[in-house]
């Protein structure tokens, strides 16, 4: 598995000069307006492993890995694993940033708030990767997406009877109740993604 | 060993193809050419061999060992180089050497290296600055790298100029010099069959017409070629197929010495691998 993990981050290393390009953007930003842009960059980490899915398909990678002993799982394996430790990397990098720039709305909280949304919507969107290729899993993303901030936006609009209770709760325990889904439903994106892979025909 | 691939009862079914192969046994030492049309199934049997598609039914054994029982343990001793499908184009081969080498578990760096070096291939270029023939021969120094006992070739030197075809072809012989490797090769390319393999497989529409030693093939088989008003007095028994054309007729014949007594008065040529392809195909029985 190592193997396929260093081909992903190889390509993604190839990428440096626009990932680099982005943080200086994102700082010049952050300083110059005071604005916010933290949550930028985890998205930037998570595109830069999805970009990993389109350059698999433009060079039909699949097909020749899948000649490699262990190569299907261990393609699996590496685009969760590989997309977990970039998207990690980018979170710490935008916290420093953002503590070191002190930006008006910055919020640890906030950051990883959004970091945990993308990775909710990348765990519905690599199954779709795996099963169509990357053309189709990116137009799941936007689909995916802009319905998540759709059914935010309503939300935010309709006054809910919520308790103070359950706003106390979600004040306390929010985040660890999203780490907590984000585990869940990347384990099971997973499964759903192995097994569809195990069972693709090229 | 005698057989590097056993097949049996092997089947493939899609909507509008199905590849049938009742038995096929494809001999160690040797290089078995694969020959037939486009669509005729030679990539579907080389996706069934590696696994990249599921069978319908039916078995596969690679080295005496069964396909979907002991598939790692085969895979480690299979080199493959197929078309249009490898590494993404941003790698260099210092890039696939890093990553093979974490793959196969007996990968040679200095011997990847040393056959770049043959190659005239520097380590850090990428794919995509490389012409057809660089790049197919990464492929193929990645593919021998890892010292495979069965080398898998699908259209491995299709598109490239006669100077780099006779390179790798040498390079191909090389390999199997020693008896104990195998060489699987699917081409277009017939001519090329006809130097370096032993054995030939021939699939047209999912099924296989013709398996024999190349020598065998290219001994019997001919072309026995007639007038229209001639091609009455060839016995029925003799044709294979046949091809009328606008002044004469081109019969294919599987007994060559045989024929060779009996129309002394015929013309009767040796057969290249195409045209046997040409006459079965698109002959008339």
């Amino acid at each position: 598995m190592k193997g396929i993990i260093l081909k992903d981050l190889l390509m993604i290393k190839n990428n440096t000069k626009t990932l680099l390009f982005s943080i200086f953007l994102y700082m010049f930003y952050g300083l110059v307006f005071n604005l916010d842009v933290s949550f930028l960059l985890p998205l930037m980490g998570l595109m830069a492993s999805l970009s990993t899915f389109a350059y698999d398909d433009l060079s039909s990678f699949h097909i020749y890995a899948s000649s490699f002993p262990k190569g299907r799982i261990n393609i699996v394996k590496s685009k969760y694993l590989v997309c977990t430790l970039i998207t990690l990397i980018f979170l710490v990098v935008s916290l420093i940033i953002g503590l070191l720039l002190n930006t008006k709305d910055f919020s640890i909280e906030g950051t990883m708030g959004a970091t945990c949304a993308f990775v909710l919507i990348m765990s519905v969107v690599f199954p779709i990767m795996f099963k169509y290729g990357a053309e189709k899993g990116r137009t799941a993303m936007v689909i995916v997406g802009f319905s998540l901030a759709g059914v935010g936006l309503l939300l935010s609009r309709v006054k809910l009877p919520i308790s103070v209770e359950l706003v106390k709760f979600f004040n306390d325990y929010g985040m660890y109740l999203a780490l907590v889904l984000v585990v869940i439903f990347t384990f099971i994106s997973y499964i759903i993604s192995k097994k569809i892979y195990l069972n693709k025909e090229f | 060993m005698k057989n590097v691939i056993e097949i049996k009862d092997l089947k493939k079914v899609y909507p509008k193809f199905t590849l049938d192969i009742d038995k096929l046994n494809i001999p160690s030492g040797e290089v078995t050419g694969l020959i037939g049309e486009n669509g005729a199934g030679k990539t579907t049997l080389i996706k069934l061999l590696l696994n990249v598609i599921n069978k319908s039914s039916g078995s596969i054994k690679i080295f005496n060992k069964d396909l979907d029982k002991e598939e790692l343990l085969i895979k480690e001793d299979i080199g493959v180089v197929l078309d249009n499908t490898f590494y993404p184009e941003t790698f260099s081969p210092k890039d696939i050497d890093i990553v093979m080498k974490n793959i196969y578990s007996t990968w040679d760096k200095d011997y990847f290296y040393k056959l770049l070096d043959d190659f005239k291939i520097t380590y850090t270029q990428n794919l995509k600055t490389m012409s057809k023939g660089m790049r197919k021969k990464v492929e193929i120094a990645s593919a021998l790298a890892h010292y495979p006992k069965l080398l898998i070739l699908d259209e491995a030197t299709s598109g490239l100029d006669p100077v780099v075809r006779n390179e790798i072809l040498d390079i191909f012989l090389d390999f199997i010099k020693d008896e104990e490797h195998s060489i699987l090769l699917s081409t277009h390319i017939t001519s090329e069959l006809e130097h370096i393999a032993d054995h030939i497989i021939f699939i047209n529409d999912g099924k296989i017409v013709l398996e024999n030693t190349r020598d065998e093939i290219l001994d019997n088989y001919g072309i026995l070629k007639c007038s229209i008003s001639d091609f009455d007095k060839v016995d029925k028994k003799d044709i294979v197929s046949f091809k009328k054309n606008k002044y004469n007729y081109e019969v294919l014949i599987n007994n060559m010495s045989t024929c060779k007594k009996k129309y002394k008065n015929f013309v009767l040529d040796k057969i290249t691998l195409e045209e046997l392809m040409v006459l079965v195909i698109k002959g008339e029985k």
